[in-house]
């Protein structure tokens, strides 16, 4: 199976503030393969969430879809009417939410959660959907008499993983996770992040997976795009990244991670993350850059592909 | 907490609270003049026995403390005494009414709570759009009517002019009295109250549950729900309203009192055989026991409502939230106990009991005592108290004050400012405690604070003492006081100009805002300017007629005012057009000229007007104005480059705004003239017709502003000042303190705050000062609730840690920290609070509880009331007063609404 799930081409958002425009996407373009996994990383406010909730027709008012087409399944999803989304959502995408612990309604509990989004979708009886709600919370790794109770009764991790159930619900092609890990301690992370192989492997399911944490995609994930200042800038398979990146974002990206085990020295980035309103010219990293050249102030660099590694640097034959 | 210890507690706390309020029923009714039992004894209509008995029930012979817990008994096993008016067990009069006004009460509440909500979510999932903006507006002008003058208007439009319904007072003795022939009766009595109170009561619930969505929608699963496929009509009501009714339940379990407040007046009005009529009867005719027993059964039935409330609540949510709230207390150990019995604490506690003691013992010294324990308490600390004057003297230090004046200009006026203000107040405490000049000195002091009479009065004090009370008295002068507070808040506004700015710019960016702004600016300005616009003397009779209906405008004037009204309506309506049209906007800049050339002129209108009759505060305040006109016109002297082009462009909304201007400047130029010219040039002319002694009513209007304003304010104040201090405290120290004071507010907050009002306005002497002190301190429970919300989530923040670790006191935390990230918020709702005093002045006038000697809009629709303005359709005593009112408190809540927008963290757009 090589059919392409979700294809973004060329996708531009931006917000509309009292200050003034701010470009979070720009020329966004990729493809999530049938089955793949997914990492889309880079600093906070670089465009990743932004991006998923442009998939998700989730974003707030002030952001808007200035060009682009997200093509779920060959049609564009962005031309949907409000009937079309309402049934395109969970059904074909669903997301799990950054920071789990809210995004479960308090006063319902967590078994109806699940059985109204089924019969939101299928027209199937109430007990056929209670009935695979109730499979999904155990294969999560819930204990099925615990289904009945509210969330607030749950911990942290717990929520986390009928999050990871309720988004499974009604089998879509396309999971977007959103830091579905953060906020988490680590041993419950663990735990989500085997959850999440176990889905890999048992499952045709493809996932976005949005994360500031390397070592999560690093775990995870087939391929990996990591974003800077609303734009691609590297993007292709996670060994391939991980060992050998050729953007200079994403090398400082990757040594400025502390390893446990080795006592390499940690590296950071100079400088503080672009102003998107009035974003620098050129190649949006020049600024903090270690191989500006006078082409990086004045051009923006091209996404290109090279051995199925898309990078876009002007020096990236050099460095 | 098991659900089992909730129900107990919650029924323990409501016997408390109905104890508390039995208390101060004991308590008020024991302030009288007199005791009770020669109160008893002076009135003749009470037999001798009935006499006798009631003595010998309520041990009016024995000590307090008997008398005090014979009262409790009586009361709670239902003996309520016999009241002076009917003769009669106070009982016996009271059940049957009870009933009366609880058929009256539930429907009317019901029905509001259902169309209530409905707005407020209708106006939350629109949040700044049309629907929001009309919720919005019937909330604030259903909240802004007074339930009283509502029940006039409807029955001079329903029942006096259209005959739609019966005009006399139901009573269940005439009338038919077959089962159906009854109801039939009774239900077309019923109607006009049942829609007052509807009415009136649609826009509280509106507006809580309006907040309460919009806190609920920026929760996160709230994008779950959208996410899922949920219909946006499925995501409001099956995930959002099931999240905000939480909340709401006890907010409207709260508010119930809310509703008693309205039914009171409904039934004053409509003469419906009510509890709230009796309780109008029992201030008519001074019938204590009476007032007793009605406070007594409203607080025991919205106690009751509240329990039941409160039990929904638990049904609503399956967090039970409130349980974890009360494990705080427990926490207390043996350590916090000593700490507490430290020997300072000791002398204070002992020093505390000796005020208290001396103070009931002689009350003439109560200044003096407690004068003498702050002193005895500075000298034993003295090292302390020492060292913190000495550290605020340190900053008056030459080297700091040059230091301020090189760096923060602005700082060092507040510093100066504050110097003064400190003395002053300082000098004038002294002087009150001490009680050399006498109490007469500081009423003086206090009326003059407030903008009406004199300062200092005069005494007969002679030759050097005489002197020294002029010199200290020139120390401690409110007007100094006044010029302190004054300059001090300048320095701290413009010290931080950046930041309030920022937030005033918000402000007036809001429609709300700016428009609450320019409401409340004209009533600001009737308030001073009063003098010179009122045609009459407000208290001089027989300026024409009695009941004259408003005389018509004569023809020269007529067509003065109405080509200034003409302009303005022609510029509108191009105006309009061009909109619809979408024709380009005006560039702002034009539109800041116009509006700073008609501010310019209204200052040197009004001033040239105050400058012919000599009206010193008129003249002062028109400078103001005019200078702030110029202000505005030189910052907007330059004109951007392409200026002229973009004007063509704009050529029809530029025209349409010209002639509305120059329309409101000719009109404001010929309403003037029209106002002031009349008595002189037009003998025998009333704009809005004269009252039953012939007074003008105009007049009146504008005088009687001056009393709304001056009592909402002062009691404003006192209320906020108690408010903060009580969340303060009890939000920052928590535990026991935080526990006590939270149940002390509960209890306030569930006692129907308007019928102590009126009840203690009632036995204390008519004043303008019962007034204020009667709302001042008992409508502080909000205020309380909102500051200790803000604070408990403030103190958990880091950098409170980080300054108790760097060693600041908690009073230095409370202060420099605490307060200014509370501040926001409490501004806002000082604004609110205002709203609220003022309409509980309005209502406790008409109660006829104002002071006699002033006029004011409660009181004219008092006077209208009594007068029997209603049945005999004039029309003009009763609708202007009443429209002045709602106005002006839409104009203060719109005010408040716009700035709890911005300061409200939970209201705050995400």
């Amino acid at each position: 199976m090589t059919e392409d799930v979700l294809e973004i081409r060329n996708l531009y958002i931006s917000y509309q503030t009292k200050q003034g425009k701010v470009k979070a996407a720009e020329d966004v373009s990729f493809k999530i393969r049938c089955g793949d996994f997914v990492g889309l990383s880079g600093e906070s406010g670089c465009g990743k969430t932004t991006t998923a909730l442009a998939v998700m027709h989730l974003l707030p008012k002030e952001g808007i879809v200035e060009g682009g087409e997200i093509l779920f399944n060959g049609r564009n999803v962005l031309e949907y009417k409000d009937q079309e989304v309402r049934e395109y959502l969970w059904r074909d995408v669903s997301m799990i939410f950054q920071g789990a612990m809210n995004a479960l309604n308090p006063v319902h509990k967590v078994i109806d959660q699940m059985t109204t989004a089924i019969q939101i979708h299928e027209g199937v009886s109430h007990e056929e959907a209670r009935e695979r709600s109730l499979e999904l919370i155990d294969s999560v790794g819930i204990d099925i008499a615990r289904a009945g109770g509210y969330p607030h009764e749950m911990s942290g991790g717990m929520k986390q993983r009928l999050m990871i159930a309720l988004a499974l619900v009604c089998h879509p092609s396309l999971v977007i996770a959103d830091e579905p890990t953060t906020a988490l301690d680590v041993m419950v992370q663990a735990q989500i992040l085997e959850l999440l192989k176990q889905l890999r492997n048992r499952t045709n399911l493809s996932l976005l997976l949005i994360t500031h944490d390397l070592s999560v995609i690093a775990e995870t994930c087939d391929h990996t795009i990591i974003m800077y200042a609303g734009r691609i800038v590297e993007m292709g398979s996670t060994s391939k990244i991980f060992s050998d990146p050729e953007h200079p974002y994403t090398m400082k990206l990757i040594s400025s991670f502390p390893s446990i085990l080795s006592d390499k020295g940690i590296d950071y980035i100079p400088g503080n993350p672009p102003d998107l309103i009035n974003p620098p010219s050129g190649c949006r990293f020049h600024p903090r850059c270690d191989f500006t050249i006078n082409q990086c102030k004045e051009n923006s660099p091209p996404l290109e592909e090279q051995d199925n590694h898309l990078v876009a640097c002007w020096r990236r034959s050099d460095i | 907490m098991g659900l089992r210890g909730t129900v107990v507690k919650r029924i323990v706390q409501a016997i408390i609270t109905i104890w508390i309020a039995l208390s101060i029923d004991f308590i008020f009714f024991h302030m009288l003049p007199g005791n009770p039992a020669s109160l008893l004894a002076r009135n003749p209509n009470i037999a001798e026995i009935v006499q006798e008995r009631v003595i010998q029930e309520f041990g009016l012979d024995q000590p307090m403390h008997i008398q005090y817990g014979l009262f409790l008994v009586n009361f709670i096993s239902g003996n309520l005494g016999v009241s002076f008016h009917f003769l009669v067990p106070v009982q016996d009069v009271i059940y049957s009414r009870l009933m009366n006004t609880v058929l009256l009460i539930l429907p009317a509440t019901i029905l509001s709570i259902i169309t209530g909500i409905w707005i407020g979510k209708k106006a939350a999932w629109k949040r700044g759009e049309k629907q929001d903006v009309v919720g919005l507006f019937i909330s604030l002008v259903t909240y802004s009517i007074p339930s009283f003058w509502l029940s006039m208007f409807f029955i001079m439009i329903f029942s006096v002019n259209l005959h739609l319904f019966p005009l006399t007072p139901w009573n269940p003795a005439i009338g038919p009295q077959d089962t159906l022939g009854f109801w039939l009766n009774l239900f077309s009595h019923l109607v006009l109250p049942w829609a007052v109170l509807w009415i009136a009561l649609i826009g509280v619930f509106a507006l809580i549950m309006r907040n309460a969505l919009l806190d609920v929608l920026s929760e996160d699963y709230m994008v779950t729900a959208k996410a899922k496929g949920r219909t946006e009509k499925e995501q409001l009501d099956k995930e959002a309203v099931p999240n905000a009714m939480i909340p709401v339940a006890t907010i409207i379990a709260l508010n119930i009192g809310f509703s008693v407040a309205g039914a009171l007046q409904v039934e004053v009005v409509f003469s419906y055989p009510g509890i709230g009529r009796l309780l109008w009867d029992g201030i008519l005719y001074r019938d204590y026991p009476l007032l007793q027993a009605t406070f007594f059964m409203i607080t025991v039935v919205i106690v009751v409502a509240n329990l039941i409330a409160d039990f929904l609540y638990y049904a609503l949510d399956p967090r039970i939230r409130v349980g974890s709230e009360v494990v705080i207390s427990e926490v207390k150990n043996d350590s916090t106990l000593r700490g507490f019995l430290q020997p300072l604490r000791l002398l204070l506690i002992f020093l505390i009991i000796l005020n208290l003691g001396a103070t009931i013992a002689y009350p003439a010294f109560v200044g003096l005592t407690i004068g003498l324990s702050v002193l005895a308490i500075c000298l034993l600390r003295w090292k302390q108290v020492g060292e913190y004057i000495l550290t605020r003297l340190r900053s008056y230090s030459p080297a700091h004050l040059g230091f301020l004046w090189r760096n923060y200009r602005y700082r060092l006026l507040t510093h100066l400012s504050l110097l003064v203000l400190s003395v002053n107040l300082m000098v004038f405490v002294a002087i009150t405690m001490s009680g050399v000049y006498g109490l007469e000195w500081t009423l003086s002091w206090g009326r003059s604070f407030i903008g009406i009479g004199g300062f200092p009065p005069s005494i007969g004090l002679e030759g050097a003492a005489h002197s020294i009370m002029v010199g200290l008295s020139s120390i401690a002068h409110p007007s100094l006081t006044i010029a302190a507070l004054a300059l001090s808040l300048i320095g701290a506004i413009m010290g931080r100009r950046s930041k309030t700015e920022g937030m005033l710019r918000q402000f007036i960016a809001t429609p709300m805002g700016k428009f609450g702004t320019m409401l409340v600016a004209f009533f600001v300005g009737l308030a001073i300017y009063g003098d010179i616009l009122a045609p009459y003397d407000p208290d001089q009779q027989l300026t024409g007629l009695p009941y004259r209906r408003p005389s018509p405008l004569p023809l020269d004037q007529l067509v003065l005012v109405s080509v200034g009204l003409g302009l303005l309506c022609l510029g509108f309506a191009i105006w309009i057009i061009a909109y619809i049209r979408k024709k380009p906007n005006t560039p702002k800049h034009f539109t800041k000229l116009l509006v700073s050339i008609v501010i310019a002129f209204l200052g040197i209108l009004l001033g040239s007007y105050s400058y012919s009759k000599n009206h010193l505060p008129g003249i002062v305040t028109s400078i103001a104005i005019f200078l702030v006109g110029v202000f505005l016109l030189l910052k907007n002297r330059s004109f951007p480059r392409d200026y002229i082009s973009e004007l063509r462009v704009s050529y029809l909304s530029s025209i349409s705004e010209s002639l509305v201007t120059i329309g409101l400047i000719s009109f404001m130029y010929s309403a003037l003239v029209v106002i002031t010219g009349n008595p002189t040039t037009y003998p025998g002319f009333h704009i809005l017709g004269t009252d039953q002694l012939g007074r003008d009513v105009f007049s009146q209007m504008v005088i009687g502003v001056r009393i709304t304003l001056i009592i909402g304010l002062v009691a404003t104040v006192i209320t906020m000042t108690i408010g903060t201090m009580i969340g303060l405290i009890a939000g920052y120290y928590g535990g026991l303190s935080d526990s006590f004071l939270m149940r002390f507010t509960d209890v306030f907050f569930v006692i129907p705050t308007l019928v102590i009002m009126i009840i203690l306005a009632a036995i204390l002497p008519p004043s303008i000062y019962t007034l204020i002190f009667v709302i001042g301190i008992f409508s502080w429970p909000s205020t309380a609730r909102i500051v200790r919300g803000q604070v408990l989530t403030i103190k958990e923040r880091t950098y409170i840690e980080r300054v108790r670790s760097v060693g600041g006191s908690d009073v230095y935390i409370m202060a420099r920290h605490v307060l200014p990230a509370v501040a926001p918020l409490i501004v806002a709702n000082t604004v609110l609070v205002t709203a609220y005093a003022i309409l509980s002045e309005v209502v406790l006038d008409f109660f006829g509880l104002g002071d006699p000697n002033m006029i004011s809009w409660g009181t004219m629709l008092y006077q209208a009331f009594g007068g029997g303005a209603m049945s005999s359709n004039l029309w003009w005593l009763v609708f202007p007063p009443g429209i002045a009112v709602i106005v002006l408190l839409m104009g203060v809540s719109m005010m408040g609404y716009a700035m709890d927008e911005i300061a409200n963290p939970r209201l705050r757009r995400r």
